[in-house]
């Protein structure tokens, strides 16, 4: 028995942080969902499975469903099983599954509504769905209660959606799943779908497969579809991950404390990278003048035009070197007053106070991400002054 | 800088050229009365340095002599960075600027025109100007120095590029021009986003920004409205599914307790048809018992019954023998009376006919006495029309004369004989009374009369006496009265002629005798009229009257032809006839009394025979009726014995014997049946009635569920998530530009005031020195020695005390304070500016609002300045500034 195993293709999802680069994440998921199933029909999968989280919700954009159905639709040779997860849980009428077109789906996609049992070629599928978005019980259960109405030399393959239950962070009601949930229920094989980083529970008989198409930066081996190989009931199942993810996730931290290795670095890096598959996200860290980071900030963008999605955040503090501060006090010791009180990054209450009502500026807001903004503004106002000059 | 002359023409009340100077270097004073014009002399030495000749302002218009069109001149000699400069300008007609430089004991040309205007503005430290008008504001530090009337208690602001250098000037604070220009450049920025204000600036970039996040987040909550009704829709699906399934198990249960409701019901009915059957069979004994009785009960009164039938036909058959021999006695009884009936119908027949003939007599009686009195009547109703038309004749051949019209004759001639009666009485009386005889002659009224003798003449108006021999005498009366009366008189009696003759006659008196004939005759009229009514009477004319009695004589003709009366009838008198009438009528009235009598007797017999004809038929049909029921009975009893051949007593015994055992089984029958049997069938349809209820309710329900399901699906298949997700990632990008923008605004503002208030530090910390000083100045002027002058940051005068937080505000301060204190200020100004070439101070006045305590320390002040600045006092009291600088002198015309 060879199989795909996937799950949390969160098709639509939200990408909010990106702004109007979203909708090109959004569009790449649909293409790696086609080149999965591209991959299972390529590999003679007996059939494939989505343990859950096909959408990102119940309300996405008609177009959008669509395209997946069609994509869906499009592979008729190889039977689909698609279980509804806590961010499309079959919640009866209306639900994304209960309408068009998912409601009149064609033969080979299998819509897990209910817990069931399926027949698979070599052996047995037993399915719980989620039919809400938040429970404390071990979806799981069902599926040893399923189990038992097999005998124990048919392949039983099990297919529901929750967390892991690894500790005491995670949620209550997040569908919590023992971590022997496969051997317990007598199960071959468990499939799951919920977190978006990959892992393996169980003595390799339950797989979290994460996310096809990564959605953060954080996510840990996602990016693969898994391919499944059982040769009869009770040996281990083969897990081969595959990858699959149009889009590579890369961070990388540019620390101003040596500019010109960070440099090296950073090109090093993007040499490796395909620009145009890649969401990058650069953090300048460290201390730097307005100036500095100005500079770098402009080089870098440069750089990742060709990206996909590009992000360049500036998380650095105002430095100065002595040298520079004193020749600044030397010649402006106005302003070089100004920028010790900036630097502090507070005043007095009273004084504090004075400003608010000078400025309008709401007391509380004067806090030190605004003196560091300040700074930054001077600094700048004075680069560009001396540039006029 | 320093004046050293000044001329001016054509300009306020100096047509005439007019010259001041030399000035001195210290304190010169200008002492003229009011309205000398030394304001003027002010306001043209600063168009002179400050105004471009070639302006045609409506302040430079406004320098020319009131209702002139001279062109203003003005000429002055100066003294700057250790030259001598000439200035002549001439403004609008024939404007002109030149600008000289001592050289070598004569003046050189050194520019004109614009260039003239531009490099003195330049000599006197003016900044460059813009416009064609020169305000204050462009004066430069002068404006400072340059007091006009009015204007030394007041200290203009320090705005705008001037008073900002003076004010830099003046703390000798050179302002570090990087810091300005960043402090710019970071306000310029915060502008862009707040107002001065600290409020978001209308169209800026936050304020965009915002709005957009605002409509943003709008549809947004728009967009999640549309979820929450969406969810709320899936909680009501839910919920109604719920309830939908609990109908269906509540209808599945109603359904199994109906149906077994619906059995039990059924059993019982299969129970209560048994008893019904032996309830049937046991009622069927009982009527067969009952009946086997009613037979053994009917046949022994059908004996009985044709015992009496027996006996009742006897009694019948004697009655019908008996009338049988009754019958022919009433027949001959009836015939008797009815042949005397007859004969006595005969005789009252006849004379009837004789009645008859004697009545049409009489009637041929009467017509002929109503023949005889109605042609008298005729003849004398015809008497008396004649009579009346001749009486008509005769009135119409009468005068018209009426009443009324005899009342005004007579009216007239007592109108004419009052004024008669009244004209004599005024009239003339003359007597005459001759000598002797004689005769005279008198005309009296008209009337000739001839008089002999004594007589006495009487006339009304004039009276003429003819005397022979002597001649004529004429008496007329002269009274107006008589002649009025006179024509009344004579007005009255035309008219009663004119009256009387309308009918024809000529005096009252016949008028009044027509009249009485008149009337006579309409009297004797009347009363024949009444007479020929009362002859016509009831007849309505003539013409009727004799229709009546013609119609009259041929009735009678009629009737005497009818009845054709013989000589002995027609002898007869009315009397006779009259009795013979009576008689006939009497005898007729006898017979017919007798004729009813017989009639009533008639009758009588015939009832009589009738009667016992039907007592005989009776009788005789009642003994055929009681062979009948005889019969009858005979064949009911035949029938009673046919019925129980085995006979009655056998008969009554079996139904006995089956009355016992269908009573026994309708017994057991009873006993099967539960307890409230009677109940289940109205259970069951209870049950079945519960059970629709629960369908409806069901099928209510249910499509409640499908319509739910239906929205759910419509609402579904809207991709609110999908649209919310494309706005919020819209808003995230919006509200990071929001916040960006506002820490930029914020985060520039805060660098900016901080800037300010190290600048403001700044100033301070060197104001200290400037409040020493100009503190010292004012202690001088005004001989108080522990008061201080206070500065704030933004250079103006705080105010003055002991402390700062004492002070006594600049403008709470007395007008001859704020004037010492600001002399004061402009003298450190000037001495501040340029040591070495200080400016001059001219002062219009200054010392109006000072006391002559004060004026005292103020000279003193005056006079130790101007070792170092130049002093112009613009002044009317002279008296003041005696003995104190140089006044200076004018040439005029």
């Amino acid at each position: 028995m060879k199989f795909i195993h996937t799950a949390d293709w969160q098709i639509g999802a939200r990408f909010a942080r990106f702004g109007q680069q979203a909708e090109a994440l959004r569009a790449a998921r649909i293409r790696t969902l086609r080149r999965a199933l591209e991959h299972a029909v390529s590999v003679d999968a007996d059939f494939l499975l989505i343990g859950g989280d096909l959408f990102e919700d119940d309300q996405i954009a008609p177009t959008v469903v669509r395209e997946v159905f069609d994509t869906l639709s499009a592979f008729a040779k190889i039977p689909i099983f698609i279980l509804p997860g806590n961010h499309d849980p079959f919640t009866g009428p209306g639900c994304i599954w209960a309408r068009a077109p998912f409601s009149s789906p064609p033969p080979h996609l299998r819509l897990c509504t209910a817990p069931a049992a399926h027949d698979v070629p070599g052996g047995v599928l037993l399915v719980n769905p989620l039919t809400q978005k938040k429970s404390a019980l071990d979806p799981s259960r069902v599926l040893a209660n399923l189990a038992a109405g097999f005998p124990t030399d048919t392949i039983r393959l099990g297919l529901t959606h929750g967390s892991p239950d690894i500790g005491s962070h995670i949620p209550r009601d997040d569908f919590p799943i023992a971590l022997d949930a496969a051997s317990r229920a007598g199960l071959d094989f468990l499939g799951l779908g919920h977190w978006h980083s990959a892992r393996l529970f169980d003595g390799g008989r339950m797989l979290m497969p994460g996310a096809p198409e990564p959605t953060d930066f954080s996510e840990q081996g996602a990016g693969n579809i898994h391919e499944i190989e059982i040769e009869r009931a009770g040996t281990l199942p083969r897990i081969t991950a595959v990858p699959i993810a149009e889009l590579r996730w890369r961070e990388w931290s540019f620390d101003f404390q040596d500019v010109e290795a960070e440099r090296i670095r950073f090109a090093a890096a993007l040499a490796e990278i395909e620009p145009s598959r890649t969401v990058a996200r650069v953090r300048l860290v460290g201390a730097a003048s307005p100036i500095e980071v100005d500079g770098e900030m402009a080089a870098l963008r440069e750089r990742l035009v060709s990206c996909m999605v590009a992000d360049v955040r500036d998380e650095t503090s105002p430095a100065f070197s002595a040298g520079e501060l004193d020749a600044m006090r030397a010649a402006h010791p106005m302003l070089g007053e100004v920028i010790d009180v900036l630097r502090a990054g507070s005043l007095p209450a009273a004084e504090l106070a004075g400003l608010s009502r000078a400025t309008e500026i709401p007391v509380e807001c004067l806090d030190e991400k605004l003196f560091f903004r300040a700074q930054r503004l001077l600094l700048r106002a004075l680069r560009e002054v001396g540039d006029a000059t | 800088m320093q004046l050293e002359f000044v001329a001016m023409e054509g300009v306020g009340r100096f047509r005439e050229r007019v010259e001041l100077g030399p000035f001195d270097a210290g304190l010169n004073i200008l002492a003229q009365p009011n309205e000398w014009g030394k304001t003027t002399v002010l306001r043209g030495l600063a168009r002179a340095l400050f105004d471009k000749y070639s302006s045609q302002a409506k302040e430079i218009e406004a320098m020319r002599p009131t209702g002139s069109t001279l062109a203003p001149r003005i000429e002055l000699v100066f003294r700057a960075d250790g030259e001598r400069y000439r200035v002549s300008k001439r403004f609008l007609d024939g404007r002109s600027c030149e600008l000289f430089r001592a050289s070598g004991g004569g003046w050189e040309r050194i520019a004109e025109s614009d260039q003239a205007d531009a490099r003195l503005r330049k000599i006197i430290g003016a900044p460059a100007m813009e416009g064609r008008g020169a305000k204050p504001e462009s004066w430069g530090l002068l404006r400072y120095l340059w007091a006009g009337q009015d204007e030394p208690a007041d200290w203009p602001d320090w705005e705008g590029a001037t008073g900002e250098a003076a004010r830099g000037r003046l703390v000798t604070v050179e302002l570090d021009a990087t810091v300005r220009a960043v402090a710019e450049a970071l306000r310029m920025r915060a502008g862009a986003i707040f107002t001065d204000t600290g409020r978001v600036k209308k169209d800026g970039a936050l304020a965009v920004a915002e709005a957009e996040l605002e409509r943003l987040q709008g549809e947004l909550a728009t967009i999640k409205a549309r979820g929450a009704t969406l969810e709320d829709l899936r909680a009501r699906h839910e919920r109604c599914g719920r309830e939908v399934a609990s109908l269906a198990l509540e209808r599945e249960s109603s359904r199994t307790a109906a149906a077994r409701a619906r059995e039990e019901a059924a059993s019982v009915e299969k129970l209560v048809a048994e008893l019904d059957r032996h309830a049937a069979d046991f009622l069927r004994a009982e009527e067969t018992i009952s009946k086997v009785r009613e037979d053994e009960s009917a046949l022994a009164s059908v004996d009985e019954a044709i015992a009496a039938a027996g006996i009742e036909r006897e009694r019948q058959m004697a009655a019908r023998d008996a009338r049988a021999i009754e019958l022919p006695k009433c027949a001959v009884a009836l015939e008797k009376i009815e042949a005397h009936a007859q004969r006595l119908g005969k005789d009252r027949r006849e004379r009837a006919a004789r009645s008859e003939r004697v009545r049409g007599l009489l009637r041929l009686r009467t017509w002929e006495e109503k023949a005889v009195g109605l042609e008298s009547r005729r003849a004398h109703a015809h008497s008396a029309e004649s009579e009346l038309r001749r009486l008509e004749q005769e009135r119409s051949r009468l005068p018209a004369v009426t009443k009324s019209m005899v009342t005004r004759a007579r009216e007239l001639d007592r109108v004419a004989l009052d004024a008669g009666a009244k004209l004599e009485g005024l009239g003339l009386r003359v007597a005459l009374m001759p000598d002797g005889a004689g005769e005279v002659v008198a005309t009296v009224d008209g009337e000739e009369r001839r008089i002999a003798g004594a007589a006495e003449l009487q006339a009304n108006r004039s009276l003429t006496l003819n005397l022979a021999g002597w001649g004529r005498i004429e008496v007329v009366s002269g009274s107006v009265e008589a002649a009025t009366l006179a024509r009344e008189k004579q007005r009255t009696e035309t008219e009663l002629k004119a009256v009387l003759s309308e009918s024809g006659l000529g005096s009252l008196a016949e008028a009044e005798g027509q009249l009485i004939r008149v009337e006579q005759i309409a009297q004797e009229i009347s009363a024949a009229a009444k007479a020929l009514w009362a002859r016509l009477d009831p007849f309505a004319d003539l013409a009727a009257c004799d229709a009546a009695a013609a119609q009259a004589a041929a009735e009678l003709e009629r009737h005497r032809a009818t009845l054709a009366p013989s000589a002995e009838e027609s002898a007869f008198s009315l009397a006779e006839l009259e009795g013979e009438e009576q008689r006939i009528t009497a005898s007729v009235r006898e017979d017919e009394q007798a004729e009813e009598r017989l009639a009533t007797e008639s009758k009588a017999a015939r009832a009589a025979l009738e009667s016992v004809r039907r007592a005989h038929d009776e009788a005789e049909r009642e003994v055929t009726r009681l062979d009948e029921r005889t019969k009858q009975l005979l064949v009911r009893k035949a029938e009673l014995a046919a019925r129980h051949v085995e006979g009655l007593a056998a008969a009554k015994a079996a139904a006995q014997s089956m009355f016992v055992a269908a009573e026994a089984r309708r017994d057991e029958a009873r006993r099967k049946l539960p307890d409230g049997h009677e109940k289940l069938h109205l259970r069951s349809v209870r049950a079945g009635d519960a059970v629709a209820e629960i369908e409806k309710s069901y099928e209510g329900k249910a499509g409640e569920l499908e319509r739910l399901r239906g929205a759910l699906e419509a609402a579904g298949g809207e991709g609110i998530y999908s649209r919310a997700s494309e706005i919020e990632e819209r808003i995230e990008v919006v509200r990071a530009e929001v916040v960006r923008q506002r820490a930029d605004g914020w985060a520039a503002r805060l660098a900016a005031e901080l800037i300010q208030r190290r600048q403001a530090s700044a100033i301070q910390r060197v104001l200290a020195p400037l409040e020493e000083k100009l503190s010292a100045a004012f202690a001088e002027l005004t001989g108080v020695a522990d008061r201080r002058v206070f500065f704030n940051e933004e250079l103006g005068i705080e105010g003055v005390g002991r402390h700062r937080a004492e002070v006594v505000p600049f403008a709470a301060l007395s007008r001859g304070a704020r004037e010492q204190l600001l002399l004061a200020l402009r003298a450190a100004i000037a001495l501040t500016f340029s040591p070495d070439d200080p400016p001059c101070l001219i002062l219009d006045d200054v010392l109006v609002n000072t006391d002559p305590l004060r004026i005292e320390n103020v000279l003193d002040f005056l006079q130790r300045l101007s070792a170092q600045v130049q002093i112009v006092i613009l002044t009317c009291h002279a008296e003041r500034y005696r003995g104190v600088g140089r006044l200076l002198s004018t040439t005029e015309g």
